[in-house]
């Protein structure tokens, strides 16, 4: 694999100015995305994972709402170096974002084609329609011509959100951020655009940046997967080895509290006790603390994010891997 | 869509059959005597009642309406009480187009004022271009139109002279000289049409700009004027057609103040003096003609919202 990465995330902060004070959405994150890699992001609701996307998109950046600091580098560019030129630009044809409800992220009043093309230079009306049409074909569109045609609440919820992959693939990225990409569908529904967009890493070459609350979606998908906590990330290793032998205990909590199959009928599920931190207020030191069943004194100071070979994790007491 | 139109056309019919009932109950609703409107005072009793009889004034309210409407339908709206006794048709089709000219253009002037003030405002919501057009727009809102034409009369007219006053050109005379007559009275009429659609476009704007179509708009590197020119503004437009439509209707008939300040020989100056002097038929023409005109106008409009948001489009076939 490539070692150069594609994508990498240094010391980033997204600090939103609001009516309670300033809220520490993104509060130092720090990881690199390599060229074709699916990197899984898991967290809570409210944990910062969506701002964390749309802050490494530079859609989020400094300004009279939000501040923004730190560093984050795609493919030799300083996202928040640029001015919106050059982020348009990056936009147009670097990095693709899909939303997570399709009903919303496509304009009603537009028509399929039009949500295609109007990000297209330089290309004639006759050139850009074919290439609407070959991007639909792409993400599986059946009878893409008569779609283009179409507005969005033409189509059903699956059909929309491959438009909205489409969209995002127009400028042919290198990265593509799936934000929940699929919440708000239907489970059956919901794996054929992982699977879509699996193949999509696969064909293309497209590095994708799964964002997701649920391990599931990311599970088996993902190369690497980072847990974030209260805009921190908690830990960060290969797939495999996260589910297998987590190390932060909110990992462990987190896989825990997934019923599985082998489980005995009427089992109880494990719940994660207390709630997430209000993050205009979090706790000093490790924000996980408060819930966490290992917490000591040591964890009034914040754990360092230490890496060991491919993995990493921010804890003072990491769980043991796998009895050794 | 044909069924459609076909209801509505239905609905049309009903609204306007009312509102000639109203209009044409005036004639036994006004204080004044037609008898005596039309033959002056100091006749005797039995004069009046004859002149009475002979105008049909003896028949049954239905029977009467139904002469009415039998007329307007074939375009006669009958003929004015005051001498030169002309034809109400006549001085409506004359009125008409003044009335008309001025709402549609002060209309235009606002929508050309509000859209870019609404958007510059609605981008950036809370900043200083956004409080100042939010102050000048409530400003503007409580200052009556005769001030406002009166102020435009006395620096625009008199003080610097680019404009005449109390003069009319029809379009037929000339497209530049009509415009240029035009300009400060439909000004004056559109200052506050212009306030109005500013605050409720930017109001709408502000709603849609939180759309995450806007935001994935965005994400596709689209300028922030495209956003707001392409992916915005329709979606946001709806309630500001609305108000258009009923602003058509309403400036057509009721802009009399400017009409007077300005002496223009429109709709509301024709009403104004027909009701003043007990003229009941030259004042049912004319309601009824504006009437008809709202009515149509808001047809349109009603139509139109299939135009701008196509799941409207599927929800009423």
């Amino acid at each position: 694999m490539n070692d150069a990465p594609l994508l990498s995330v240094d010391d980033l902060r997204t600090e939103i100015r609001t009516a309670r004070g300033p809220l520490r959405a993104v509060d130092g994150v720090s990881f690199t995305v390599r060229p074709g890699e699916m990197f899984g992001i898991v967290g809570e609701s409210g944990s910062g994972k969506s701002v964390l996307g749309r802050t490494v998109m530079g859609l989020y950046t400094s300004g009279p709402a939000m501040t923004v600091t730190g560093k984050v580098v795609l493919d030799g560019t300083d996202v928040h170096a640029l001015d919106d030129a050059g982020r348009r630009r990056l936009w147009r044809s670097r990095v693709g974002m899909v939303f997570q409800d399709p009903g919303t992220a496509l304009n009603p009043v537009k028509r399929v084609g039009r949500h295609l093309t109007e990000a297209m230079r330089g290309l004639s009306r006759a050139a850009a329609r074919d290439r609407a049409e070959e991007l639909l074909r792409l993400v599986g569109i059946p009878e893409p011509r008569r779609r283009l045609r179409q507005y969005p609440h033409e189509l059903s919820g699956g059909m929309r959100q491959r438009v909205v992959i489409a969209v995002a693939l127009a400028g042919e990225p290198s990265l593509l951020i799936a934000d929940e990409p699929t919440t708000a569908l239907d489970v059956t529904v919901q794996k054929q655009i992982l699977d879509l967009l699996g193949r999509l890493q696969a064909e293309l070459g497209t590095a994708i940046i799964l964002i997701s609350h649920d391990l599931a979606v990311v599970a088996g998908r993902a190369d690497r997967v980072a847990v974030m906590y209260a805009g921190r990330l908690a830990e960060l290793a290969p797939a495999g080895e996260l589910f297998d032998s987590p190390r932060h205990p909110y990992t462990e909590a987190l896989l825990a509290s997934v019923p599985r199959l082998g489980d005995p009928p009427h089992s109880v599920l494990r719940t994660i006790d207390g709630a997430p931190p209000d993050m205009a207020a979090p706790p000093d030191g490790c924000r996980f603390a408060p819930r966490c069943r290992h917490a000591s004194p040591a964890c009034a100071a914040p754990p360092e994010f230490a890496a060991d070979g491919a993995r990493a994790v921010a804890c003072h007491h990491p769980v043991d891997l796998g009895g050794a | 869509m044909a069924r459609d139109l076909v209801k509505r056309l239905i609905e049309l019919a009903l609204v306007l059959v009312i509102v000639s009932m109203g209009t044409f109950a005036l004639v036994d609703l006004m204080p004044s005597d037609p008898a005596v409107v039309v033959l002056g005072e100091g006749h005797t009793a039995a004069e009046y009642a004859a002149q009475r009889h002979s105008m049909g004034l003896d028949d049954a309210l239905p029977v009467r309406y139904g002469h009415w409407v039998g007329d307007a339908l074939t375009g006669d709206l009958g003929k004015s009480f005051i001498p030169p006794n002309s034809d109400v048709g006549g001085r409506v089709a004359a009125a008409l187009p003044v009335s008309a000219e001025l709402a549609v253009l002060a209309l235009l002037m606002a929508l050309v004022v509000a859209i870019p003030l609404a958007m510059w405002s609605a981008y950036r919501a809370g900043g200083v271009v956004d409080r100042a057009v939010g102050a000048v727009t409530f400003g503007v809102l409580s200052v009556p139109s005769f001030l406002a034409g009166m102020l435009f009369i006395a620096l625009f007219a008199q003080r610097l002279g680019w404009f005449p006053r109390l003069e009319w050109s029809r379009i037929g005379d000339g497209l530049g000289g009509n415009l240029y007559h035009a300009f400060l009275p439909a000004l004056t009429i559109a200052l506050m049409e212009a306030a109005t659609f500013t605050r409720v476009l930017r109001g709408d704007l502000i709603t849609t700009l939180q759309e995450d179509f806007i935001l994935s708009a965005k994400a596709k590197g689209m300028t922030p004027l495209h956003v707001l020119f392409h992916d915005a503004l329709r979606p946001s437009s709806l309630s500001l057609v609305t108000l258009m439509g009923i602003s058509l209707g309403r400036l057509i008939g009721s802009t009399v103040i400017v009409e007077y300040l300005f002496a223009l020989p429109g709709m509301g100056t024709l009403i104004i003096g027909a009701a003043d002097q007990g003229d009941v038929p030259m004042v049912q023409g004319a309601v009824l003609v504006i009437a008809l005109i709202y009515v149509l106008v808001n047809a349109v409009i009603d139509l139109s919202y299939g135009r701008l948001d196509p799941r409207i489009r599927r929800a009423h076939v």
